[in-house]
């Protein structure tokens, strides 16, 4: 018998369809994967970027999972970039308590998915059509990292809201972000600033 | 050393490639998306909004814009702010990516903004922004809260502004994006998070649609 291994390939090939999957799945994701430690505990920040938009505000996005429970409690950046800082939430105005960025879907809703409708909360399909459903943003009092687990902070759900913005970002350029923790110590991050 | 056996059994080998066969189907479908049906939200009965306009801010004013598309065009209508960092922007890099991936089509294609915030969002402003993401838009901005909350009511679009305690402006507003045909109808609607590949897909359908009739 020749030593021909089909399911190697076979996994080979799975393995080569997920990545074709991952591959279709976001447009600009960076590779800028930064692990610090910090203390006892880990952190692993990836893809930490921001977009302002001329009315003097902007939004910080980043992937963040800590060894260790913990939260974000507080954020700040020099005063050049935004004078105020916040941790937001953009939410369901109507739909109070839901939290479309901690509900599982870890991989986004920016993925090959083709259908609409499985895109947020404005498609409840009610008589009132979906048009109905509003979005806010609200402030957060912390943003809890639990033991292993990658928070998402992505459009459309949690962010780090940035105000009073002296000017507006230069696409391409980078800034540094401290994240305020509950139990670890304060976190800086590099962000990098997109197109928007 | 027995485990691998069963992984080399012929039954073995046929629900790999089983499992294969499904995952490449997956990645086929997950990237392209070659159905001849819209992708975005599709009402039995289409909204009529070619009555309804708005007086238009920028580029430059005039007293009003219908919202009905050209003849052979369509209109892409969407309701927001400026000082909406995530929601808004998010939506708009979406449409220009949509657009991007059009091509020459999208010389086809008209934006119209909306500002839910006229008292804040100036001409200025709004000019500014939109110029930001696109070669040629309209941005319309209500003179009235009635004549907003009329263009809203077409669209079965919303939104609020409330003052919190703070003094802090609050928005509170529908990110629905809206494509309106020649007949002042919204032939599809894409609700927040729909990716630009799909509004591609969709746009490219209904000019397709609009040159066949
Ligand atoms: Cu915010």
């Amino acid at each position: 018998m020749p030593t021909f291994s089909p399911p190697r390939r076979a996994v080979a090939g799975l393995a080569a369809a997920v990545l074709l999957l991952a591959s279709c799945a976001s447009d600009d994701n960076g590779d800028d994967e930064v692990d610090v430690t910090d203390g006892d505990a880990a952190f692993v920040v990836d893809d930490a970027w921001a977009r302002s938009t001329p009315a003097g505000r902007g939004a910080v996005y980043f992937q963040i999972t800590s060894s260790d429970d913990d939260a974000i409690v507080g954020a700040s950046v020099d005063s050049s970039i935004a004078a105020v800082v916040e941790l937001h939430e953009t939410v369901a105005a109507d739909d109070g308590d839901v939290d479309p960025s901690m509900d599982g879907d870890m991989d986004g809703d920016m993925d090959g998915d083709t259908n609409g409708d499985t895109n947020g909360d404005m498609a409840s399909g009610d008589d009132e059509g979906h048009g109905g459903g509003m979005m806010e943003m609200r402030e957060v009092a912390s943003i809890p990292l639990p033991a292993g687990e990658t928070v998402v902070l992505e459009p459309g759900g949690l962010h780090v809201m940035l105000l009073d913005m002296p000017e507006m970002l230069e696409i391409g350029s980078v800034f540094d972000l401290t994240l305020e923790l509950e139990t670890a110590e304060p976190l800086t991050i590099t962000v990098s600033v997109r197109d928007a | 050393m027995g485990s691998t056996d069963v992984l080399r059994s012929p039954k073995r080998l046929r629900w790999w490639a089983a499992v294969l066969g499904v995952a490449l189907g997956l990645a086929v479908v997950g990237c392209a998306s070659d159905a001849p049906e819209l992708g975005g939200i599709v009402r039995p009965q289409p909204l009529a909004v070619g009555d309804i306009s708005l007086p238009v801010a920028a580029p430059e004013a005039a007293d009003s814009f219908e919202f009905s598309a050209d003849e052979g065009r369509l209109l892409v209508v969407y309701f927001g702010y400026l000082s909406c960092p995530d929601v808004c922007p998010t939506t708009m890099v979406d449409l220009r990516g949509a657009l991007a991936e059009l091509g020459e089509a999208a010389d086809t294609v008209d934006v119209a903004f909306v500002t839910v915030d006229p008292e804040r969002d100036t001409p200025e402003q709004l000019d500014n922004y939109l110029d930001h993401f696109f070669d040629r838009y309209v941005a319309l901005r209500p003179s009235t809260v009635d004549e907003l909350r009329a263009a809203e009511e077409a669209f079965t679009a919303s939104s609020e502004i409330t003052v919190n305690g703070a003094g802090v402006v609050e928005v509170a507003h529908s990110a629905t994006t809206y494509v309106v045909g020649p007949d002042g109808t919204v032939l599809v609607e894409w609700a927040f998070g729909t990716t630009p590949e799909l509004m591609a897909d969709d746009l490219r359908l209904l000019l397709g649609d609009l040159a066949d009739s």
